[in-house]
């Protein structure tokens, strides 16, 4: 592997140091610097021997003494494994074309910083050895930085990104639309760098970005990293034989210029590229997600519709029988015989409510997108008031209220919290008959709604724990399994408010939560 | 105070048998009465009498039985079978209102959901002797 790579390295050396001018070393074309952070970033910092290799060879077989070579090899080694430090250090490694803040970053730190150091070892390397002028050092690190870090600009995303996924699954109407985009690209490139710009050499080279941006938008970055390749390829060659927008008097000049073109134009398509893939990402993840939640609930229906009638059945079956041994055999049973059925049948029914409420409950939290919509609070009352019908007629309690709001909520849950926090009312009373009475007033952004009663109160430092599933706190002579408050609680919150209670033991109970108020709420009086 | 009657049950649970067998003591309904604790023995059952054989005066399906449920028993014999005229009573203890919807929709004379309570679900006798009486009414006419 390590002779591959260094053999790699020499082939895409030998062909970029073809086009050197300012010294037979210095290049600005350099795709070997891409192919070493590649290799460092792919297959580990192990790999370094075959990219010192590959350099030293390249350089011994053009120019320079042995330790020239050295040097400049050095230069390179280290270029490609502080790059590749670099990137995976801050710019998230083999990831850093998933999103645009890292294709910056990789292009800062491993286009811009690692190959400002290499260019320096690698100059002052041919200046010590006479291989070239220390007056022209500042043309010639300049040339060296540049074709190093655009070489990795260009080079280094297309072989990480084809490595990483190299499948090709596309469906016909696809395989169409990537042949026509591989096709448009041909025909711009040509256009702009080819035979037609001669003696022309117009400034179109603008023509080639909704190309790139094409392939950025409909294909991705690994394929729009590719058209880069290919694009950079076409422009080189037009330029070196003096056709297209970039060609000056020296060769070296146009190949920076062009250079410096093809980097920029690769950032953005690249940076495109990534966004458009991001939201694809993030969409299909959103999709994935809903998809996961529909089924939850599904299975959670499904799980509630089991569970009520599998635990409900023998429930059923322990009162039938109690019933029908007193009524059979309750001469031989004696006396207590309807004390003990009576208390059989009441934990039956104590079990039923408790089934019922968890069930309850637990829809409530699978329900995290309830129908919401305009609901008149006063309407929510009459109803609750409606299915307490024989509590408060039992308890002679009398329930009072301002005229309520419109909110927008759910009105079966509405109801349901309403007919729970008075229906409390009722169950905690004191000697006296039940006093209940309900008003809202409006804050800033919440309409905040009361529920007080002259009840038998409750400890304040109960405050919270009155709030959680199976809390009681009143012991065995009241009714009620817990349950009621929670799934208060668990109505408040799905309806984005706040639920609290304030009271005071032998004076009486307030329960407030608070809705969301908006701007088309009014008071109906 | 009618001859004596065949009733096919297809009910799993044997609490639920005896219930429904202390329902029509309960009523004074004197009958045989062909149990089929799951769906597969129900089906056996009427797939054999499809010819000749005994012909149940009424037929009491549970919704929920091992391997065949209800729906399809009452909907093989809706299917033009032998007995596709023959009152069907379905006795469940779904709450779910779907249940009835389609047990109508497949033809199904009553639904009675059992009740939690004993003298309630005694009460079924009464509605099952009703039903062999029209039946045998029905069939005189």
């Amino acid at each position: 592997m390590l002779l591959g790579l260094a053999v790699v390295y020499f082939l895409a050396g030998k062909l970029g140091l073809s086009l050197a001018f300012v010294n037979r070393s210095v290049t600005s074309v350099w795709p070997p610097s891409g192919i070493s952070l590649a290799a460092i970033l792919l297959l580990g910092y192990r790999v370094w021997p075959g990219i010192f290799l590959g350099a030293f060879a390249v350089n011994i077989t053009t120019a320079g003494s042995v330790a020239t070579c050295l040097g400049i090899a050095t230069g390179n080694t280290l270029e490609a494994v502080l790059g590749a430090w670099l990137v995976s250090r801050f710019a998230s490694g083999l990831d850093a074309f998933r999103k645009p803040r890292d294709i910056f970053k990789f292009a800062a730190l491993a286009g811009g910083l690692s190959t400002a150091v290499c260019a320096a070892i690698g100059v002052i390397s041919l200046a010590a050895t006479g291989y070239a002028d220390w007056t022209a050092f500042g043309q010639t690190w300049l040339t060296w930085w540049l074709g190093d870090g655009i070489g990795i600009i260009l080079v280094a995303p297309a072989l990480i990104l084809w490595a990483s996924d190299r499948r090709v699954q596309w469906k016909p109407p696809k395989a169409v639309e990537g042949v026509l985009l591989l096709s448009l690209l041909l025909l711009v490139s040509s256009v702009v760098f080819g035979r037609w710009s001669q003696g022309r050499n117009y400034p179109l080279e603008f023509l080639c970005t909704p190309v790139l941006l094409w392939a950025a938008f409909r294909f991705g970055p690994r394929d729009t990293a590719l058209m880069i390749l290919i694009l950079s390829g076409v422009a080189i060659r037009g330029t070196l034989a003096g056709l297209g927008p970039f060609v000056r008097s020296s060769p070296n000049t146009s190949l920076l210029l062009l250079q410096l073109y093809t980097g920029t134009v690769a950032l953005v398509a690249l940076s495109v590229a990534a966004i458009v893939a991001e939201r694809r990402r993030a969409e299909l993840h959103l999709r994935e997600t809903e998809r996961r939640l529909s089924r939850y609930n599904a299975d959670l229906e499904h799980f509630a519709y089991a569970a009520s009638h599998d635990l409900q059945e023998p429930l059923r079956n322990i009162t039938l029988f109690t019933q029908l041994m007193v009524e059979q055999h309750g001469k031989q049973l004696g006396r207590e015989a309807d004390t003990f059925m009576n208390h059989i049948v009441g934990g039956v029914e104590r079990m039923n409510a408790i089934i019922e409420g968890l069930l309850r409950y637990t829809r409530l939290s699978g329900s995290d997108v309830t129908c919401f919509e305009p609901v008149s609070m006063n309407d929510v009352l009459s109803r609750a008031q409606k299915n307490l019908g024989a509590a408060i007629a039992d308890s002679k309690a009398q329930v009072f209220y301002d005229g309520l709001p419109i909110v927008t909520g759910d009105r079966e849950q509405l109801v349901r919290l309403l007919q729970n926090l008075i229906g409390n009312a009722i169950k905690y009373r004191s000697q006296a008959a039940p006093l209940i009475s309900v008003a809202a007033r409006r804050n800033d952004q919440d309409w905040i709604f009361s529920v007080s009663d002259n009840g038998i109160g409750i400890d304040p430092k109960y405050g919270e724990r009155v709030f959680g599933l199976f809390e009681r706190l009143h012991g065995s002579h009241t009714s009620g399994v817990g349950i009621g408050l929670a799934i208060s609680k668990r109505i408040v919150e799905l309806h984005r408010g706040l639920i609290w209670m304030e009271s005071q033991p032998g004076i009486g109970s307030t329960f407030k939560f608070t809705i969301p108020a908006g701007t088309e709420q009014s008071f109906v009086v | 105070m009618f001859e004596r009657a065949s009733i096919f049950l297809a009910e799993d649970s044997p609490a639920d048998v005896y219930l429904f067998r202390e329902a029509l003591k309960a009523h004074g309904v004197d009958c045989d009465l062909l149990v089929f604790d799951d769906g597969q023995a129900a089906m056996s059952f009427l797939v054999g009498a499809e010819k000749d054989g005994p012909a149940p005066d009424i037929f009491v399906l549970d919704l929920n039985l091992p391997r065949i449920d209800g729906r399809a028993i009452l909907k093989h014999l809706r299917d033009g079978s032998r007995f596709a005229q023959s009152p069907v009573l379905i006795l469940t203890s779904s709450q779910n209102p779907d249940d009835r919807d389609e047990s109508v929709k497949l033809g199904a004379n009553r639904y009675v959901q059992k009740a939690a309570n004993v003298n309630d679900f005694l009460r079924i006798g009464g509605v099952v002797k009703a039903m062999i009486r029209e039946k045998r009414f029905n069939a005189k006419v």
